[in-house]
């Protein structure tokens, strides 16, 4: 994206921002009020139609389910995409931890490919490395989680646990020109304000480091940004997972931003 | 969450399964697309009506739609075409309404500036073809691809892509220098 288009871009968004206000959590829905004021009346026979229909798909996929489960105790194949955490929940008031500060890293390979490293006192994972010879950095991924598809805007990849609701992406980019820890972070955080709520942001200008979080679909999910930032390349630590998860996702976290090894700065 | 003109075992039976799915949709949906229609139809009680009314009407073909993706591709269109629908509706009283932008005059501030480059932005978003406008917004404030683009406005990829840069390059000629 050009200067132009940032322009554009920015003046869409601001005057978007400056109409809709701070973000707030969805009114109550009522599937009677536009139908009520498109045809004012009749709703019954409105909606017998579309409740019959979702009420034979769901039936029938009920069955279909138990079925299969009485016969063949098979496992159920998980989505392959995140969604949505089964209880959605408010945005908790709370912000999220940030994770401890960059801890030596313990003894791990660097080979090109993943290799397994032993199990995590603190959260008794076993945790693989992954490295990325283009750029030079390596990040652990718990066992828990199988490379899915790499990221679109860089190199690395990213794992998903086999429920698609956990996800961490290691990442690595050409650094724009200019680009700072204070930049990108500030880039990012206005990015994660956009799509939910901001709770959490910290530079460390020494360390070229930058930290965002928050929260995702009205608080069902957390979202966490490491970044370095160093002259020709962003390294990035992305992970996305349920809040209802984090007893188990935050501690993974942790680990890996502790561990998280960048190329060079 | 949901309220209902039925209750009726039939309803009951839909609750278990369908309304928790539609309801994280809802959740989760609600907030972007209210952002998309306000960037579309420029005005956030209007916008509110119209994803008001998408959702409505996804949830009632809810039965009929074979997963969350498609649920999220058939909401997109239905805010854009609801948008759409409004704009057209007051196509003659925007041609009257004027945009007052609060000029810099004394003053350098950073703030005012953007302002200011906003106000031509948004001047000369309005002077755009509906379907270039309506790329231009669900591009850069709903951060689409292509491919959803495509799918929330019926055009095809290429048509997207031609579109976007026809657009671009109207909004070039028309702020010139100035932003």
């Amino acid at each position: 994206m050009n200067d132009f288009e940032n322009t554009v871009k920015t003046a869409l968004n601001d005057e978007v921002d400056e109409q809709v206000g701070p973000r707030r959590t969805p009114p109550a829905f009522d599937a009677t009020r536009s139908a009520a004021r498109r045809s004012g009346g009749a709703a019954g026979s409105r909606w017998l139609r579309p409740l019959l229909a979702a009420a034979a798909v769901v039936a029938v996929a009920i069955g279909a389910t138990a079925a299969v489960d009485a016969i063949s105790n098979t496992q159920r194949v998980a989505p392959a995409t995140p969604r949505p955490g089964p209880t959605p929940t408010p945005a908790p008031a709370q912000t999220v931890t940030p994770p401890a500060p960059s801890t030596p890293p313990p003894a791990t390979t660097t080979s090109p490919t993943q290799s397994p490293v032993a199990p995590s006192r603190a959260t008794s994972t076993t945790w693989t490395t992954y490295h990325n010879g283009r750029y030079g950095f390596s990040a652990q991924i718990p066992a828990e989680l199988t490379a899915g598809p790499p990221p679109t805007d860089g190199a690395g990849l990213t794992y998903r646990s086999t429920d698609g609701h956990t996800e961490e992406t290691v990442s690595a980019s050409a650094a724009p020109a200019g680009a700072t820890a204070t930049s990108q972070g500030a880039e990012y955080a206005t990015q994660l304000s956009r799509r939910g709520e901001l709770t959490y942001t910290n530079v460390d200008v020494t360390a070229k480091t930058f930290t965002v979080s928050g929260y995702l679909y009205g608080g069902t999910y957390v979202e966490y940004v490491r970044g370095v930032v160093g002259s020709q390349s962003v390294y990035l630590l992305v992970w996305t997972y349920p809040t209802s998860q984090r007893s188990t996702a935050d501690a993974w976290v942790q680990h890996s931003v502790a561990t998280f090894q960048p190329g060079p700065l | 969450m949901i309220r209902r003109v039925d209750g009726t075992v039939i309803a009951i039976i839909v609750r278990t399964a369908s309304d928790r799915t539609f309801d994280e949709l809802y959740q989760q949906l609600w907030w972007p697309m209210h952002r998309v229609a306000t960037g579309l139809a420029d005005e956030v009680s209007v916008a509110e009506d119209v994803v008001q009314d998408a959702f409505v009407a996804t949830f009632e073909r809810w039965g009929m739609i074979r997963d969350r993706q498609s649920a999220v591709g058939y909401l997109r269109a239905a805010v854009e075409n609801g948008s759409r629908s409004v704009l057209r509706r007051r196509r003659t009283a925007r041609r009257y309404r004027q945009f007052v932008v609060d000029e810099a005059v004394d003053t350098a501030d950073h703030s005012v500036l953007r302002i200011a480059e906003r106000g031509r932005v948004l001047e000369a978003m309005r002077t755009l073809p509906d379907r270039q406008r309506e790329v231009i917004t669900l591009r850069y404030v709903a951060e689409l691809s292509d491919a959803d683009i495509a799918q929330a406005t019926g055009l095809s990829q290429g048509g997207v892509r031609s579109a976007s840069s026809g657009a671009l390059a109207a909004l070039r000629t028309t702020l010139g220098g100035q932003v």
